[in-house]
């Protein structure tokens, strides 16, 4: 019985173990020396959202529901290719799929997104250089229309300077453009 | 009986082969996708997939998602300033798996060489194969999907991927 008991607690202790392993990216980094980290609630975004000059935005930022941000600056970070490795497979296990990757040199952009019912419910983009890693995951419900309304409400620029409609946002222009 | 135990290690063999044909090309991805002189993007099906359902009434929006809706997967392989462009062509021209695929175009210009491969079944062109090599150039675009070649040359001005601007070829060539 005694064995039977130790076996237990032995197999219990393990699994934590294990559990504690799978821990996601930002809460096995987000005390590390370095680490910025935070996590900005719905009621947050919304106080924030009052601060945005246009409607547009105002009603897309509040369509987020929770962001964190894990930042290690001037400094390469703990995050080694393993705990990358971990991250994409426990993202296909979420079903998040993968939207973009690119690399250029050392750096590396990585968008992954869950789409459910004509909404985006999760974005998580990963970006990582030698001296840098950024983390930020956004959790809401996008949906198509937001989209639409965010692109209509794009200011663009014309290669004469003036502003137009362009297709891609600028800053998504700005990491893909090479 | 007998003929579809006879054709069925046939079939088998031949699916086995147009992978394995197939797979030259990833390897070559795979091969470089980590080597830091060349820059790697890769636009997924799902992405595509999600700015087709994005309908607005801003006609080059719908014109772009028109374009994009029946893509499944862009991969691009590129390197500027390399020096040895022209011999990353001539690997990469060795891996192309030439029956499986039809030449659309050659174009040597001074010392840019640049070929189009399309694979198609039917009247369906499933994939484009996009090389390019010049002595300090080096591109490789894998497009796959529902092509449309009278459109597929729009998206050279519609996306800034470096690579993606010598699909403007295809129209030239068309014209």
């Amino acid at each position: 019985m005694k064995q039977i008991l130790f076996c237990l607690l032995i197999c219990l202790l393990s699994a934590a173990g294990l559990q504690a392993q799978d821990r996601g990216l930002y809460w096995k980094y987000k005390d590390y020396d370095g680490a910025i980290s935070l996590t900005l609630p719905q009621w947050i975004i919304h106080a924030g959202s009052w601060f945005l000059e246009e409607k547009t935005d105002r009603q897309m930022l509040r369509k987020v529901r929770k962001v964190r941000v894990l930042v290690f600056e001037d400094e390469p970070g703990p995050v080694t290719k393993k705990d990358i490795d971990r991250f994409n497979r426990k993202a296909e296990r979420r079903r998040l799929d993968h939207m973009l990757s690119l690399r250029e040199q050392q750096t590396r952009v990585e968008i992954w997104a869950k789409e459910r019912r004509n909404a985006l419910r999760k974005v998580v983009i990963l970006v990582r250089e030698p001296d840098s890693f950024a983390f930020v995951s956004l959790r809401g419900k996008i949906r198509m229309e937001d989209l639409v309304k965010l692109l209509q409400d794009m200011p663009r620029d014309s290669k004469d300077g003036k502003e137009e409609n362009r297709l891609i946002p600028a800053n998504v222009r700005e990491v893909i453009r090479i | 009986m007998k003929k579809f135990f006879l054709l069925l290690p046939l079939v088998l063999l031949l699916s086995a082969s147009a992978g394995a044909q197939n797979d030259a090309i990833n390897r070559f991805f795979a091969q470089y996708m980590e080597d830091e002189r060349f820059t790697v993007v890769f636009v997924s099906p799902k992405m595509f997939n999600l700015v087709s359902k994005i309908s607005t009434d801003d006609e080059e929006w719908e014109k772009f998602r028109g374009i994009v809706g029946d893509l499944t997967g862009l991969r691009v392989l590129t390197a500027d300033s390399i020096g040895n462009g022209t011999a990353l062509y001539k690997e990469a021209l060795a891996k192309v798996p030439t029956g499986e695929y039809s030449e659309l175009l050659t174009v040597r210009d001074g010392n840019e060489n640049v070929r189009i491969w399309t694979k198609d079944s039917g009247a369906v062109i499933n994939e484009l194969l996009l090389l390019v090599g010049s002595p300090d150039e080096f591109v490789l675009l894998s497009l796959t999907g529902r092509i449309d070649l009278d459109k597929i040359s729009e998206l050279s001005k519609d996306l800034d991927i470096e690579g993606v601007q010598h699909l403007d070829k295809v129209k030239k060539n068309k014209e």
